[in-house]
Formats: C-alpha cells, sequence, structure tokens
C-alpha cells in the first residue's frame, strides 16, 4: 500500500474532511502508541481509507475530542474517541508491511542502499514483532505475499495480469478482516482483489521511468519494450505505454466499484465515496501526467 | 419493512421527481448487467435491486392512494417485474447480452446462439466452476479454437480477475465473428470500462474542465451557421 487510496479535498465538505483528518490524526496516534514513534513516519492515506471503512462497516458513530498533535504542538486535531479495534488492526497492516518493504528493499538494491535499509530494519523489526504477536494471520499473510510477488515477477513470460495478482490476492485476504459479517466478506473479497490490483499497476504506472533507469521490473516496460532513450524524448512508446495502463486501471477500479456499491457504508458513504468516485481517479490523473504536481 | 425513502436515500418530504431520479439511479447502480462477470455477488445485487424496486413500488402506490401528489401516477411501476429485471430496458448497454437478470447466480440464459460449439464448457461456466472450465478449454486444441472459444477463454479469465488477458481473447473474438452480438456485448462493456466510463480517469475527454476543445467550438460554429442559414441569415459568409 502506497498512499495512492486518497480523497480529493475539493468535492469535500467541510465536516467529512474534518472527520477524516481527525481518523487520520487517530490512527497516527495509535500508530505512536503501539508501535513506537517512529512508527508514525509510516502512515499513509490508503490505512486511513481502511480504517474508515472498518468504522463504515461497524457502524460505529463518529465521536470526537480535541487533542493537540504530537508532531506540531501548536495545532490542535480531532481524535476519534470510538472503539480502537479497527485503528489496530490497520496499525498492525501498517507495521507488518512497512518490515516486508524494507525487507525487500534490502535484497533490492546496492551496497549503500542495502546499508541504508539495514539501519532502517532495525528500527522495523521490533514493530513488526509486535504485530505478529497481535495478529498472526495477518502477518504471515503479507510475508505470503512478498514471496509470491517474487515468483510472479520471476515467471516466465510475467504478465499484468499476473504480477498484480499477489496483491490483489493479498488484499482481498486483508479486506475480509473488515467486517464479520459473511455477505460483507464475499463483497470484500471482491473489492479487495480490484483495488490491490489497481494498486499495483498504479504503482507500476508511477515508477516507469524509475524502473526503466535502474533496470528494475516492471510490467509495462516490460511489455512495450521502454528504453532509457524513450524516458529522455518521451516517445510514443512511453505514451502508449501509460495510456495502457491507465485503461488497465479503468478497467479493475471499475471491478471493484460494483462490489463497493454492494456495501452499506451508512454515514460515511459520503467521505468513502469521495475517495473511490474522485480520488482514485484524481491519483491515476496525477500518475499519468501530473508528476509536479505531487511535489508540492 | 424498512422505510422506502431510506431505502432509496431521499427524504419523504422529496418530491416525485427526486423520489423517481433517487431510483433510476439504484436501479443503474444495481443492474444485473454489471453484475454478470461478478457471480458470487449477483445474488446480492438482485437482493438489492428487489428491494429498490418495492420501495419504489410502495411510494408510488402510497402516493397515488394518498392522493397528496397528484402526477405520481404518471411514472408508472418500476422497470420489469421486481423479479426480473430483464436485460431489454432502457439501462441495457448491451442488447441482447445474453445473461438475464432472472438468473441471479449469473447463469446463462437460453438467448445464446443455438449453434454452440462448447456446451460442456458453457455448461461448467453456467455453473461457476471456471477452473474445471478453463482446464478444458486449453485441452482444446488449436485448430478449434475459434471466435468462441476465445470468448469463452475470456469469459473465465475475467471472472478470475485477468482482465487483461480476458481482454485480448474478447477482442480476437470479435475479430474472428464480428457479427455475433454475444461476444460483442461483452467486448463493448469491457471497453467501456477500460475508457473510464464506469470509474476511474478519463484521458484526454477534459471532461473534467467541462470540456470546449476547439474541434468542438468549430463545430459548433458549423452548426449555428446552417442553423442561421435555414433562416436566411448567415455567420460564416464562405460557406
Amino acid at each position: 500500500m502506497f498512499g495512492y487510496i486518497r480523497i480529493f479535498k475539493p468535492q469535500l465538505r467541510i465536516c467529512e474532511y474534518e472527520e477524516y483528518r481527525a481518523v487520520y490524526c487517530t490512527l497516527c496516534r495509535e500508530l505512536g502508541r503501539r508501535y513506537g514513534p517512529l512508527s508514525r513516519m509510516v502512515l499513509n492515506y490508503d490505512y486511513t481509507f481502511v480504517t474508515i471503512l472498518y468504522m463504515a462497516l461497524h457502524k460505529q458513530s463518529p465521536h470526537y475530542k480535541k487533542g493537540r498533535c504530537v508532531f506540531n504542538p501548536l495545532k490542535k486535531c480531532g481524535f476519534c474517541t470510538c472503539d480502537k479495534e479497527g485503528f489496530a488492526l490497520t496499525s498492525a497492516v501498517t507495521a507488518s508491511t512497512f518490515y516486508q518493504k524494507v525487507n525487500d528493499n534490502i535484497r533490492d538494491s546496492r551496497f549503500f542502499g542495502k546499508i541504508g535499509w539495514g539501519i532502517i530494519r532495525l528500527f522495523a523489526a521490533p514493530m513488526r514483532r509486535k504485530a505478529r504477536k497481535n495478529y498472526p494471520e495477518l502477518d504471515a499473510a503479507i510475508a505470503e505475499y512478498i514471496e509470491n510477488q517474487r515468483i510472479a515477477e520471476e515467471a516466465p513470460e510475467p504478465s499484468v495480469d499476473s504480477v498484480s495478482e499477489p496483491t490483489a490476492k493479498m488484499i482481498s485476504y486483508l479486506a475480509q478482516y473488515l467486517s464479520e459479517d459473511e455477505k460483507d466478506k464475499r463483497i470484500l473479497a471482491d473489492f479487495g482483489y480490484y483495488i490491490g490490483r489497481w494498486i499495483y499497476i498504479i504503482d507500476a504506472l508511477d515508477d516507469i521511468e524509475k524502473d526503466t533507469k535502474k533496470r528494475n521490473f516492471n510490467p509495462f516496460v516490460l511489455r512495450f519494450g521502454i528504453e532509457r532513450s524513450d524516458i529522455k524524448e518521451d516517445s510514443q512508446k512511453l505514451r502508449d505505454a501509460r495510456d495502457f495502463a491507465n485503461e488497465c486501471l479503468n478497467m479493475s477500479i471499475s471491478r471493484a466499484i460494483t462490489a463497493y456499491n454492494l456495501l452499506e457504508l451508512g454515514e460515511y458513504a459520503p467521505i468513502l465515496d469521495n475517495v473511490i468516485f474522485l480520488g482514485i481517479g484524481q491519483s491515476q490523473k496525477t500518475a499519468l501526467h501530473e508528476k509536479e504536481l505531487q511535489h508540492q | 419493512m424498512t422505510d422506502p425513502y431510506v431505502v432509496l436515500g431521499v427524504s419523504s418530504t422529496a418530491s416525485d421527481e427526486e423520489v423517481k431520479t433517487a431510483y433510476r439511479n439504484l436501479a443503474r447502480k444495481y443492474h444485473p448487467d454489471n453484475y454478470a462477470e461478478a457471480p458470487d455477488l449477483a445474488d446480492l445485487a438482485s437482493e438489492k435491486m428487489k428491494e429498490v424496486n418495492e420501495a419504489y413500488d410502495t411510494i408510488v402506490t402510497d402516493r397515488k392512494n394518498g392522493g397528496s401528489r397528484t402526477g405520481a401516477s404518471s411514472s408508472g411501476g418500476s422497470y420489469g417485474s421486481s423479479s426480473n429485471y430483464g436485460s431489454n430496458n432502457s439501462y441495457g448497454s448491451s442488447a441482447g447480452y445474453s445473461y438475464s437478470g432472472a438468473n441471479a447466480g449469473g447463469a446463462y440464459s437460453n438467448t445464446y446462439s443455438t449453434t454452440t460449439s462448447f456446451p460442456d464448457i458453457r455448461k461448467l461456466i453456467m455453473s461457476n466452476r471456471f477452473a474445471d472450465a478453463e482446464q478444458l478449454l486449453d485441452a482444446v486444441s488449436q485448430e478449434r479454437r475459434n471466435a468462441e472459444w476465445n470468448f469463452l477463454k475470456g469469459t473465465v479469465l475475467y471472472r478470475r480477475g485477468w482482465l487483461e488477458q480476458a481482454y485480448t481473447y474478447l477482442q480476437t473474438a470479435v475479430k474472428l465473428d464480428p457479427n455475433n452480438s454475444e461476444f460483442r456485448a461483452a467486448y463493448n462493456q469491457a471497453q467501456q470500462m477500460r475508457s473510464g466510463k464506469m470509474g476511474g480517469y478519463r484521458a484526454g475527454s477534459g471532461s473534467d474542465k467541462g470540456g470546449c476543445d476547439v474541434c468542438s467550438m468549430c463545430c459548433g460554429m458549423l452548426c449555428a451557421d446552417s442553423c442561421c442559414e435555414c433562416f436566411g441569415g448567415d455567420i460564416i459568409s464562405c460557406c
């Protein structure tokens, strides 16, 4: 999960935005409490979405109290006072995925990279240990996913479908933890699969340039045979690859939406709808041609 | 029974027009065509559809009987009977699409071409046994892989979530047999999804800015010109 699932702020009402912020701040604080202050750095918007989805499916009503931000004591934040089970779940997933990601980076990078990531792993390892203690199945599923990802990328003739499947399956598995209801679980399994697929593909789209330069694996670079020279002159090949990736994304999200439409989201529906129907499209737009906007 | 207004998501003071719009949006959302390729969710969607239809029927009848709002009667009943939301109504994006809403399990109705060369594979797909269907498909010899084979292979892959390969097979099916409405419908639906019509981002459409590009301006000018000419005036003198 890499922070692509975000809100489209201009279309959100202020009260909804404040609610969203409050969940974000609560998640940040819960992460800090459970997995140490450094874990707060790894928080991203994807987990906020997941937490709100959890709250919606458990029909938790939003109650907040004012508090202060740890990073910026002058800023006042809202904090949720509801049951923290959802936050515990997403915190554990955050910790486990971060550790696995660091581990993966160590394997992929060269000498100096290995040292850098190795130091980060010293901090990530205790986080992961705690997460594994609290949710052993989740941690196992995430570890398995990293392994499957490697296998899929090393397999002969990797396709967009085959390499996005490990992520899709992992998110599908994790999503089912968001509800106890059997019907919801079925919907979430489907929704998770296509959201996972979408996440993998948009990450690959975003990394086309980087992966070409570093000669890392990327399904689109492979499929369109993109070379370093294509990146420099922004060739037709590169543009075709981007358009193709966008089509893949649209297809995945369309399927995710058919599942999503069946969920009963109550009062959280406006925020979640905003993410699914507007934020997702916006992320695609950014990944496609507004790289510079990301850094603002 | 739950409040029909809650089901439709409108207040009880909403006008007939608002109720109708809310109903239409929900009907489009839960339309069986959307779930034809997601058989594991089709029953949930048809449950929702039924709920929405019932809610709408209740409101329309109530308002007609109560006489509180004249004009409700003109809006008529719900689309199709609540148990069978057929695919030949106005929302069916694809006329003659071979899935019928009545078969909530996502089963094929018998509208598909009578001359199927793979009846056993179709039967497996109908009963959601995709792995078995795929095994049989892969066993079919190279020279027997016709348009229908491609279509079925595409269908199986599509349901497994392998959308890209599925799309390629559907494309081949349509290329091999352009006149088959079943293949074309499935292909068109996939194409619509890819274009970003059902969600995601529509590249190059400019629709998010309320699009008014040079092309549409020229087009508008030409239209205005010919309109004026009909009435004896002229905007663009040279044509």
